[in-house]
């Protein structure tokens, strides 16, 4: 790259950054429009100061929609997913069977705010764990302010490889690290995250108190999440790790009631009535373990190598800017297979589930008109705010801005970055309210940066990853969709400012994890 | 009116929405083909696309 590293090159580089924090936090606009803005200022910059002409710009753009698409089928269909079940109630037949399980508070809130909504992160994402869960804390007579609380930061381990692996998918894509290398070391990294939050849950809820009295239990509950999520990893199939091991979590868990039940420390509580009368747990969960086995099933060598020779991928030339700065050509960009891809296997559950739903357990026919109808709603300001901020990503990353920050950043740190990547990931979900969106902003800056500095660029881009996870802990448009949604609304700032510790505390712990390894 | 602005904004976002995916196929062939008219509609697309997002603000 001819473009010079110095200060006013460094500035023109990271001026998108700079204006998208500014249009979300100083002028308060919503992801969309600042999405929008920063994306025409992208193309400005790259235009008029990086040397990219008209025809890298719309290919960049045609990338950053390829990605984009990736992305938000999965988002569309996770959400389908979730409200199929949510239109049957079958949503509340899971809830009631879980809180059900013990009168022992702290264990139930373990349960709901650490482990089951990490497995509805699992599966939907979206802000969707926080919505169901809440709600559910606060008819147990827990507090609205905490409840968002300990359900913001107790599922915030499970992100990354949540909603079936869209923000795992997205790192991989921006950085071209493959899914072998860079998961296992994720699952490395969320372990500790896994202590942490466990810890922070029933700190917020019990106090200093409860931390004693719990050590065990989160202690052992901890390592059987980490190590299922590690050994998910292990054997290729992330996009699962977060809903397996918090579905070991919360069995875990269980055991931990039945235990203290037989010493008489705990009576099982009154389980609320069925909103589904003849639904039981198994029947409404249907739809999810068909996600878990499908998964597994095409994950399976000669069934995953027939079903991946179908999909969907453009290949795109090479390009230069007119200040030398060579993007390779890429051939089946963001490859989309017709049959592996989550968003099939999603879909494929929440039609199966439905008409199960609908023939053998009376449900009404309109639960697919109503999920359709509230999947549309939800998504389609996500997906526009999603394609704007990944073009943008995009136009940085061809332009050679993305380049140019990683340089002056590695530059500038040195060897203390390592330490700080976590934090950017963090950074990158509190302005784009996502672990995708981080993840595509500043995947390939981390990376890069890595490759720089001599520190595996795949640890680094792991780090990114597992910081953007952490931040949707103090993401402002999650936490104002959840406090509106218990009647709290004004009462975010309160949840940021009282999340934010833990946050910082978190992404700390991962970054000297980062800083020691590297 | 809240209601009607609601209505609206997502109307806007919808359009916007379908403008990107057609703009996909523009930017594609505009880019691989180096067709400087598929690139103009393009662009031209991209910036229609900027003017209603900004304008569904609530």
């Amino acid at each position: 790259m001819t473009l010079e590293l110095n200060a006013y090159n460094w500035l023109l580089a990271i001026a998108p950054v700079i204006t998208l924090l500014v249009s979300l936090l100083v002028l308060r606009w919503e992801p969309t429009q600042a999405g929008a803005f920063t994306w025409l200022i992208t193309m400005v910059i790259a235009y008029f100061f990086y040397g990219m002409d008209f025809r890298g710009l719309v290919l960049a753009n045609s990338k950053g929609m390829s990605v984009a698409l990736y992305v938000v089928l999965i988002i569309w269909s996770a959400l389908f997913l979730y409200n199929i079940v949510y239109e049957s109630s079958a949503i509340n037949v899971i809830g009631s069977t879980l809180s059900g399980i013990t009168a022992d508070k702290t264990m139930l809130v373990l349960l709901l705010a650490w482990c089951f909504t990490s497995l509805l992160q699992g599966l939907a994402g979206f802000g969707v764990p926080v919505a169901v869960v809440a709600p559910i804390l606060v008819a147990m007579g827990i507090s609205p302010l905490m409840s968002v609380m300990v359900c913001l930061i107790g599922h915030s381990w499970s992100i990354s490889f949540g909603s079936m692996g869209s923000s795992y998918n997205a790192i991989q894509l921006v950085t071209g690290i493959p899914g072998e290398k860079i998961a296992p070391q994720m699952a490395l990294l969320f372990a500790i995250c896994v202590f942490a939050t466990g810890f922070e849950v029933v700190y917020i809820y019990e106090g200093k108190a409860g931390l004693k009295k719990r050590i065990l239990l989160v202690i052992t509950t901890s390592f059987a999440i980490s190590g299922t999520m590690w050994l998910m990893c292990i054997i290729g199939v992330a996009q699962v790790a977060s809903l397996v091991s918090a579905i070991v979590g919360c069995a875990v868990i269980a055991l931990w009631t039945k235990h203290a039940k037989r010493k008489g420390k705990s009576q099982k509580q009154h389980v609320p009535e069925r909103t589904t009368k003849q639904m039981s747990f198994h029947q409404a969960a249907l739809p999810y373990y068909l996600v878990i086995g499908v998964t597994l099933l095409m994950q399976i060598k000669p069934i995953k190598n027939e079903v991946q020779k179908l999909y969907f991928g453009l290949s795109y030339p090479a390009t230069v800017t007119k200040l030398g700065y060579l993007v390779p050509a890429e051939k089946a960009y963001s490859k989309i297979s017709w049959f592996i891809h989550p968003a099939a296997i999603l879909f494929f559950a929440a039609i199966v589930g439905g008409i199960l739903y609908i023939r053998k357990l009376g449900v009404s026919k309109t639960i697919f008109r109503n999920a359709a109808h509230n999947t549309i709603i939800k998504c389609v300001p996500t997906s526009v705010a999603i394609f704007t901020l990944v073009m943008m990503a995009l136009i940085m990353g061809d332009s050679g801005m993305t380049i140019m920050i990683a340089k002056g950043a590695a530059s500038t740190l040195g060897s203390f970055y390592p330490f700080v990547s976590p934090f950017i990931g963090v950074l990158g979900t509190f302005i784009t309210d996502s672990n995708t969106n981080s993840n595509v902003m500043f995947g390939l800056l981390q990376y890069e940066t890595g490759n720089l500095i001599g520190v595996s660029g795949t640890l680094l881009a792991a780090a990114q990853s597992v910081g953007g996870s952490l931040g949707v802990s103090i993401a402002p448009t999650t936490v104002m969709m959840n406090t509106a949604n218990l009647g709290i609304y004004g009462k975010d700032s309160e949840v940021i400012r009282k999340n934010l510790k833990y946050c910082l505390l978190n992404a700390a712990l991962v970054g000297v994890a980062v800083w020691l390894i590297a | 009116m809240k209601q009607h602005s609601k209505n609206k904004r997502m109307f806007l976002l919808r359009i916007s929405l379908i403008i990107l995916i057609v703009n996909f196929v523009f930017a594609y062939l505009g880019g691989t083909l180096d067709n400087s008219i598929f690139i103009t509609v393009s662009l031209v697309l991209c910036l229609v696309t900027i003017i209603l997002i900004l304008l569904a603000r609530r």
